[in-house]
Order: structure tokens, then sequence, then C-alpha cells
């Protein structure tokens, strides 16, 4: 029986090389909702993404997803999407699939081949001569083949055009078990906030809201991408003289 | 699920392997054919040069490959399938540490222990083309019919003390690649400078107990197997505790080198 509550993290802190990455964050995240997790570069969504796979491990603090802290039980109702290319050169996408088959019981063989299929991409295709892009969907596609209760995707639509970043869209949305939650990491809030429940804003490791979209906008009227862009603005170096005058305009 | 990831670790690996052990052993026959062609005494010409040649040139290159080969699946498929990228995926598999561990430690010994016997083997067309087919087989069978029990014992023994080593071998490397992954900056040279350490730790271990060991056995002991080994059953007795002390020592190095890797990727596990 799975608990209410399905992420929760207890003054979570995280150092690297003495800098700071995380810093007591709290966090209490329920089922069957997609999540913003957003923030600028650097402010630490991907170190805690890490901290919950237990690819890293938490200088303080605590992780429990399902009420259990990072271990083999988690990571069979952990579903990962990480921001690097884990494959292996040997590999190819049937041995892949092979492998998740074999160690996840909830991976869809089925679906994942459909999925491939619609790309063009053969099981019998060697990963390590895919273009980076296609390496990205293949990872993509094993990751929404499980019927995962927490899905975890780090930056799934950085650095690709408009059109993979609807097909990535619609395929996240469309595939995944709506008793789980999905979690997107993201900068790039206005290709995504049409389909989130609730968001969380990070900045310099510590978690500085975390609402509901539907009372942010109800509350302050704006979009997300408006609230995020008024909760991150920075603010740029003017390169002026003392006269007042751009130096660029001489 | 350790069985699976054997299955997976050594699929990554076998097609290389094959190519470079039947590259040994197609070299080494064309060495023995070209011995065989010396011997029917054809003109030396710079193309009968060349084709003598060829086959030794060809020994020397595989026999390179097979180093670069037992480096990568010793130091490389550690390094780079648990602590690097390829990690991202091995670590969210939901097994525990030590089975990532110990598949990754079988398959580098498999390979290992392959690549021995291959090396043994590619001697053999050697030897027969320097002694002949019906010599080469003659003294084969003088040999084997000579051997007693005791000493079929001797050499499974030592063969199981081999394989021991060879592990041993490979987990010293996951140790000390282990703890070069403790820091975010400088790892492999953290893990080089581990390794030797460990190494000269091991060395200095070894000497205490070699003199102590001296200090505590008497001379009567010493003498016994120095003589020969084999012949009676007082020093075959002392030859299997000889035996047995280094089977121990190993093993033992092997548990500790585990339990070094196993801990620091269970608590203190750190992905770049």
């Amino acid at each position: 029986m799975f608990t209410e509550t399905l992420l929760k993290t207890n003054n979570l802190t995280k150092y690297y090389s003495g800098f700071r990455a995380l810093d007591n964050v709290n966090l209490e995240i329920g089922r069957g909702k997609i999540i913003g997790l957003l923030g600028p570069n650097g402010s630490g969504k991907t170190t805690l993404i890490k901290l919950i796979n237990g690819l890293i491990t938490p200088s303080s603090g605590e992780i429990l997803v399902d009420g259990n802290n990072p271990g083999p039980y988690t990571k069979s109702i952990v579903s990962y999407l990480p921001d690097k290319n884990y494959f292996a050169n040997w590999m190819k996408v049937q041995d892949v699939f092979n492998m998740f088959a074999d160690f996840y019981g909830d991976f869809d063989m089925n679906k994942a081949r459909d999925m491939c299929a619609m790309l063009n991409i053969r099981p019998e295709d060697r990963i390590k001569s895919m273009s980076k892009g296609t390496k990205e969907k293949v990872q993509l596609i094993l990751c929404m083949s499980r019927n995962a209760q927490l899905y975890l995707l780090d930056e799934p639509i950085a650095g690709v055009d408009p059109a993979a970043r609807d097909y990535i869209l619609s395929t996240i949305i469309n595939n995944y078990n709506e008793e789980g939650t999905v979690i997107i990491s993201t900068h790039l809030i206005s290709e995504i906030e049409r389909v989130l429940d609730e968001v969380i804003f990070i900045q310099n490791g510590q978690v500085i809201r975390h609402d509901s979209v539907d009372d942010i906008k109800e509350n302050e009227g704006k979009s997300i991408d408006e609230v995020f862009r008024e909760s991150f603005r920075m603010v740029p170096y003017m390169n002026v003289n003392q006269e007042g005058v751009y130096r660029y305009d001489k | 699920m350790t069985s699976k990831l054997l299955k997976y670790e050594l699929k990554s690996s076998y097609q290389y392997m094959l190519i470079v052990w039947a590259a040994m052993i197609v070299a080494s026959i064309g060495i023995s054919l070209t011995v065989g062609m010396q011997d029917s005494a054809m003109e030396s010409t710079f193309i009968t040069n060349l084709i003598y040649v060829i086959p030794y040139l060809l020994y020397f290159a595989a026999a390179c490959a097979l180093g670069v080969a037992m480096i990568f699946v010793i130091v490389i498929r550690f390094y780079k399938g648990l602590l690097g990228d390829e990690g991202y995926l091995m670590h969210t598999l939901p097994v525990r540490e030590w089975q990532l561990v110990v598949s990754r430690a079988l398959a580098a010994t498999i390979y290992t222990v392959g690549s021995i016997l291959v090396v043994f083997i590619s001697i053999v067309p050697f030897l027969i083309a320097a002694n002949g087919f019906s010599e080469f087989f003659s003294v084969i069978g003088e040999v084997l019919g000579s051997i007693s029990f005791k000493i079929f014992i001797i050499i499974v023994e030592v063969l199981i003390l081999v394989i021991f080593s060879v592990l041993k071998s490979v987990y010293q490397v996951y140790a000390a690649l282990a703890i070069g992954q403790l820091v975010d900056k400088y790892r492999i040279l953290l893990a080089v400078g581990a390794y030797i350490g460990i190494s000269v730790a091991l060395t200095i271990i070894a000497s205490v107990g070699i003199t102590l060991g001296d200090l505590i056995l008497s001379d009567e002991f010493m003498s016994h197997w120095s003589i020969n080994p084999f012949e009676s059953q007082h020093e075959f007795f002392y030859f299997q505790i000889l035996l047995f002390f280094a089977f121990v020592v190993t093993v033992a190095q092997v548990i500790v080198f585990h339990i070094v890797t196993e801990r620091i990727l269970t608590k203190k596990l750190n992905l770049l």
C-alpha cells in the first residue's frame, strides 16, 4: 500500500567542495500531479533530483520516497530521465529494452517498441551511431514506458527545437501513470506551464515557493512565466559612464 | 539480479575480447607455419623474410591489444560504467550496490582468466613447430602420465589461487577508483594515488609477515619444501599449509577491497 505523501525531504542540504548547492530543503509532494521544478541555471534543481535518485548522498537531512530512503525499493518506483546520455557504446535499442524489462517490473516493452516505431527507430539500431536528439528521445521513451509512481525528468526540453519540445511534452502528458506524480525540472517556463498542477521555485539551493498553479493564477492574476520572471529578475550590468551615457553609444 | 547484471556486463565486452583472442591464436599459428617454412630451407628473399616477420608483428600487436583489452574490462568498464555517465543508468536500477560491484568484478575476472588461458593456448603452436607434432604430444602424454594424485591436487589448488589472485587485483583497482570518486576534482589522480598507496601498504604488510614467519617457523619447516614438496606425505602437508595461507591472505584482500568499494558506493556515491 502506497503512502499518501509520495516524496518528502527533511532539512535536505548538499555541499559540493564547500559550495552549498542545496540549503535546508523541506518539501512534501503528493500523488497524481505534474509539478514544475523551476529555477535558473545552477539553482540546485539537478542536485535535488540526483539526491532523490540516490546518485549523490546528502550532506545532511533526509529524503523519503513513499516512506523509504533512496534504495532498491525507491528505484523500482521512480522513473528517471537524466540530463546525460547514459547509454554504453555496445548497446542496441533492443538491449536497453531488455535491460529495462529485466530490472523494472513496471516496464511496458510493447509501448516502448510502438513509441520507437513512430519515430522510425528500429530495435536493432545501435545507439552509439544515433544523433544526440535521437538518443534523448530513446531515453524519454524508456522513462515514459514505465508505469512508475514518481517520474523525475531533468531538463527534458532544454536544447531541443520547438517541434521536438512539443513531441516530448505530449509524450510525457499522454504516457505517465496518472496515479503517480511527474516532476519536471526546467527553466523554460512558458513551454510547460499549461501542463503544470504545482510549481516549486528554487533559487541558490533554497525552495522559495511551492504553490499550486491555480492558486497563483487566482491570487496574482499572472502566468507562471510572469511570476517566475519577477521572482528571478536579475539586474543587468549597464555599462554607463559618469554622465549617464552608455559607452556603446559613443 | 546479480546474474542478470553479469549477463549485461559480459555482453558489453565479449565481441572485442573474442576478436583479440582469435587474433592472438591465428598469429601464433601463423608463426608456427613460418617456422616450418624456414625449416624447409626456402631461399631467403625480401618476400620470404617479410612472410616470416609478419606473423611475429601480428602476434605482438595482438598481445598489445590484449593488454589494452585488460585495461578496458578492469578499469574502464568500472570507471565509465559505474562512476561515469553510464552510472546514471546502473545506479538507478533497483539493485544493491554490492550486486553492481560483484557483477563487474566477476566479468573482469572471467575475461582475465580467459586471456591467461588464451596466452597459454597460443604458445602451443610454437611448441609444436619447434619440436614436431608427434614429439610435442608424446612429451605432453609423458607429463600427464607422470602426474600423481597429489600433484593433480596441487595444480587444482594453484589454479584456484590464480583465479582469486586475479579477483583480488581487479578489486584493488575498484577500491582505488571508488576512493578517487570521493572528490569532485582530480578523481583519476586520487585513484592512482590510492592504488599506489594500497600497493605500498600491502608490500609493507607482506614484508613484515614474511619476516615474522621466518622467525616463527623452524628451519626444519623451511628445509622441507625447499627440497621437493611433492614426494612424501609429510612434505605435501607442509605445502598444503603454505597454499592455504596464500589462499586466506588473498581472499582476505578480496573481502576488504570489496567492503571498501561497496561501502563507498553505498554511503558516498558522488556522480558528477
